[in-house]
């Protein structure tokens, strides 16, 4: 994109009021079909249903201690790593690095934890059915954090002030508990800290309310391009099998063409090693720790089913403010919405198993379309989320 | 006091219950009368209440509610062991109107349609009450599924209740409170009138069966069940304690009439209601190969793409003979050359009824469930094609 384009798509972002008409009377018109699957995107924000598995989920003291703890070095063995220090809150809670970076490198890139309530499972591999096993996860991690339960409990019972904050959390002096139990409260107000990081309506957002209301003027708002990027997302881009929803997910995963072997010559197995690490989490939805064991996705994920083709399978990622977390892919491989439009544009076929699921192929876009997918995707983007 | 700390305490007793309960292999027991009611779901949340059940050995247990929603949150949580009994109840305090109340007719016809169930009840009713419209509409709705009636009744309100059909099937709640000479006189008058002994002591003592019991039961072995009537909350943590305590007097008894007491009766009686005519793989998405004919009905009604749900399915075998194999069911997308993700459990849940779980569509547009039976002589394979919007 030129710098001339860049600057226009801006002022298309920034001052939606200025344009003139776009949905109605610019030829850009939808079919029944293609109308009931923008709807489907929708509404937004999607009802705010507490985790049942998280006792604390919701409540004042807990999403306190939360953020505290969110910010807190000494959670790492070292002193020297938060969960601030990889999802930054000034970058959309993602690092805009390629791959991660804790004690040692790491070979996935750092996803946001924006609308990570959301999930069903987290991480890239899905290692994780809950938000609080998924907030534990990275203490443990040898590369990231590198602490043990031991030192999580002594932390706490060291320093009063983060006592005071767990007791009025969870009812307990963190003192009383086993180390696995203080591990497993901190994570539940990890937990219900991220919970409150729901991103704000985007243009997207107006565009598809003003369709659903049949609201014309509210329509001619929506910059023309994105409109044009939207009906390729929609339609032949074939794009909303997997990023379906108001959350632009399914939460499931798949294989969209993207090389997994890591920098070290490695491969990253994926969803295949994401469900055997669930198997034997002691964080997950039906694990001790949870508090609602047979809850409707505990009962769902203990379904799960390894197949062959969960190897090198990634999360889809939602898509809800992708503009902001650029680079992109399980492994930061793409640098921009470009590169990631270029990419299913001229999808290796070879890469796809030509017995597995038939749903990517290549699109040939134009420069013009790619350039339309991209501003869809950038109007995906909410205003108050920094 | 407060609701937590009542909770609190509650939580506390029924720790210690399931804590001092035997970890051996107990003799099994179904108990036709269990209410789970909205105060009661308040207190003890679904999973609990099923691990109270599970705890106390139970193989089967007749659930009605005030409203019907607790009952099906239990039936969601453990298909296998929840027998659904629909109660013409929205809320505790309607015992002494629901017969007057010309909408309670409706609410029950519109439950029965949308959901399974092996009996009406428990109600309470009391002579010539019976007569009026909305009882009687009651009678006409159990004959219509086949279900029983479950009666809180004087002997007088079931005489007028097989007197409206005589083909009626009634289970007498707390055997009336009747002394044993009278119950007998009513079983050896009604052949389809079964009796269950809950809320009632007098029959046994110290482990060991009261002498004119032991007469009514040895006349009448395929008629008793026990129950233990969580009619408040609190007696949910004492249905441990009963299971206990009916295991000791059972032991009493010749061997085969305490296993028909403890479980049998009751397990035929649900089975009876439950069992899959012509009707039950008639409703719903319906298929048939091989003279086989299957029947699914998915729960919420209406599935959401991303969205977990589970499926009730019945089967017949042909010529009208009882489906005695498994059920498998799966889904894919043809056009697109996957499955689902997830491996559904299919539990049988009464003679060819069976409860699926754990399904989940990821994409939205043509799938195809499959479902296998496998039968005494081979594999049937049955396909229907769905549209996920
Ligand atoms: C060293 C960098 C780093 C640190 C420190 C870190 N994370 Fe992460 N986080 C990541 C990476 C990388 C992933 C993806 C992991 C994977 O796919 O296996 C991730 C994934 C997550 C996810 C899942 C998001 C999703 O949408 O699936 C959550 C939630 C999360 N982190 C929360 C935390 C919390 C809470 C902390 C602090 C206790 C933390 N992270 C510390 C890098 C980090
Ligand atoms: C078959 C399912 C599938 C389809 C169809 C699909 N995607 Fe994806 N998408 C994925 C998966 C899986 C990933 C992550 C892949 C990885 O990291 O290896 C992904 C990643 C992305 C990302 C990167 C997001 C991030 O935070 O890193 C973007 C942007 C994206 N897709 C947009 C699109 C667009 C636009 C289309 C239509 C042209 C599309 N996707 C079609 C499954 C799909
Ligand atoms: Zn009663």
């Amino acid at each position: 994109m030129t710098p001339a384009v860049r600057l226009l798509y801006a002022a298309l972002l920034a001052a939606p009021c200025l344009l003139p008409a776009a949905a109605s009377g610019t030829g850009v018109s939808f079919s029944a079909d293609e109308r009931a699957a923008v709807l489907s995107h929708g509404p937004w924000p999607p009802e705010l249903r507490p985790d049942a598995s998280n006792r604390v989920s919701g409540e004042a003291g807990a999403i306190a201690l939360g953020k505290r703890l969110f910010a807190e070095p000494r959670l790492s063995s070292t002193g020297t790593i938060a969960c601030a220090t990889c999802h930054i809150s000034a970058r959309a809670f993602a690092d805009g690095r390629p791959l991660g970076a804790g004690l040692r490198p790491l070979v996935r890139n750092t996803p946001t934890v924006w609308n990570a309530r959301f999930n069903r499972w987290y991480g890239w591999a899905g290692a994780v059915d809950t938000l609080w096993g998924a907030s534990i996860r990275p203490i443990l991690d040898a590369s990231e954090m590198a602490a043990t339960a031991d030192h999580v409990a002594g932390l706490l019972a060291a320093d009063p002030g983060l006592a005071g904050q767990f007791e009025t959390a969870f009812g307990v002096d963190p003192k009383a508990l086993q180390s696995d139990e203080v591990l497993a409260g901190v994570g539940k107000a990890l937990a219900a800290f991220q919970e409150t990081l729901v991103t704000g309506r985007t243009p997207f957002d107006g565009f598809r309310d003003a369709l659903a209301d049949n609201d014309k003027a509210a329509m001619a708002r929506y910059p023309r391009a994105a409109l044009r990027g939207l009906k390729i997302f929609v339609g032949k881009g074939r794009c909303s099998l997997c990023h379906l929803g108001a959350g632009f997910t399914n939460g499931e995963f798949d294989d969209a063409g993207v090389s997994y072997f890591t920098r070290s010559g490695k491969v990253d197995q994926g969803r295949y090693e994401g469900i055997r690490l669930f198997r034997q989490s002691p964080y997950s939805g039906h694990g001790r720790h949870s508090d609602d064991r047979h809850g409707a996705n505990a009962n769902l994920t203990r379904h799960v089913m390894s197949q062959h083709r969960d190897w090198g399978a990634f999360k889809v990622p939602s898509l809800r403010n992708v503009a902001k977390t650029a680079p992109y892919m399980h492994n930061g491989s793409l640098a921009s919405l470009h590169d990631v439009a270029r990419h299913y544009s001229e999808i290796d076929m070879e890469r796809l198993h030509t017995d597995g699921a038939s749903i990517l192929r290549p699109l040939h876009l134009t420069a013009l379309e790619i350039n339309d997918l991209v501003a869809f995707l950038q109007s995906l983007t909410s205003g108050e989320a920094p | 006091m407060g609701t937590t700390m009542i909770r609190g305490m509650l939580w506390a007793v029924a720790a210690a219950l399931l804590a001092t309960a035997p970890a051996r292999a107990q003799s099994p027991l179904a108990d036709a009368h269990i209410h789970y009611s909205h105060d009661a779901w308040e207190m003890l949340p679904p999973a609990e209440a099923i691990k109270v059940l599970r705890q106390a050995g139970l193989k089967k247990a007749f659930v009605s509610s005030s409203s019907d929603q607790g009952t099906q949150m239990l039936h969601a949580q453990a298909p296998d062991l929840i027998v659904p009994v629909l109660r013409p109840y929205r809320r505790r305090g309607e015992t002494g109107t629901w017969f007057r109340d010309a909408s309670v007719g409706d609410m029950v016809a519109d439950l029965l349609a949308k959901n399974t169930y092996a009996g009406i009840g428990e109600f309470h009713l009391f002579g010539k009450d019976a007569e009026l419209p909305v009882p009687r509409r009651i009678v006409q709705l159990a004959a219509k599924y086949g279900i029983f009636l479950h009666a809180h009744s004087d002997a007088d309100a079931v005489e007028r209740i097989f007197a409206q059909n005589p083909e009626a099937r009634v289970l007498w709640a707390h055997s009336g409170f009747e002394p044993p000479e009278a119950v007998a006189v009513m079983l050896r008058k009604y052949k389809h009138l079964w009796s269950d002994l809950a809320f009632r002591s007098e029959h046994a003592s110290d482990g060991k069966v009261d002498p004119a019991w032991r007469k009514v039961f040895m006349e009448f072995p395929d008629r008793f069940m026990l129950g233990t009537d969580t009619y408040v909350p609190e007696r949910w943590y004492y249905v441990v304690e009963q299971a206990a305590w009916s295991r000791r007097w059972l032991a009493d008894l010749p061997r085969e009439v305490g296993e028909n007491i403890a479980y049998r009766n009751a397990e035929a009686l649900a089975n009876w209601a439950l069992k899959t005519d012509a009707s039950a793989c008639a409703s719903g998405q319906t298929m048939a190969k091989d003279g086989y004919r299957l029947s699914y009905r998915f729960e919420p009604a209406a599935i959401q793409v991303g969205q977990p749900f589970a499926m009730q399915i019945a089967v017949c075998a042909p010529d009208d003979q009882p489906f005695t194999g498994e059920v498998r069911v799966g889904a894919a997308m043809p056009a697109h050359g996957h499955g689902m993700n997830y491996k559904p459990t299919v539990q049988q849940t009464a003679e060819g009824r069976f409860h699926a779980q754990g399904l989940m569509l990821h994409m939205r547009g043509h799938w195809q469930f499959n479902f296998e039976l496998l039968t005494e002589t081979g594999i049937v394979r049955l396909g229907a094609d769905h549209r996920q919007k």
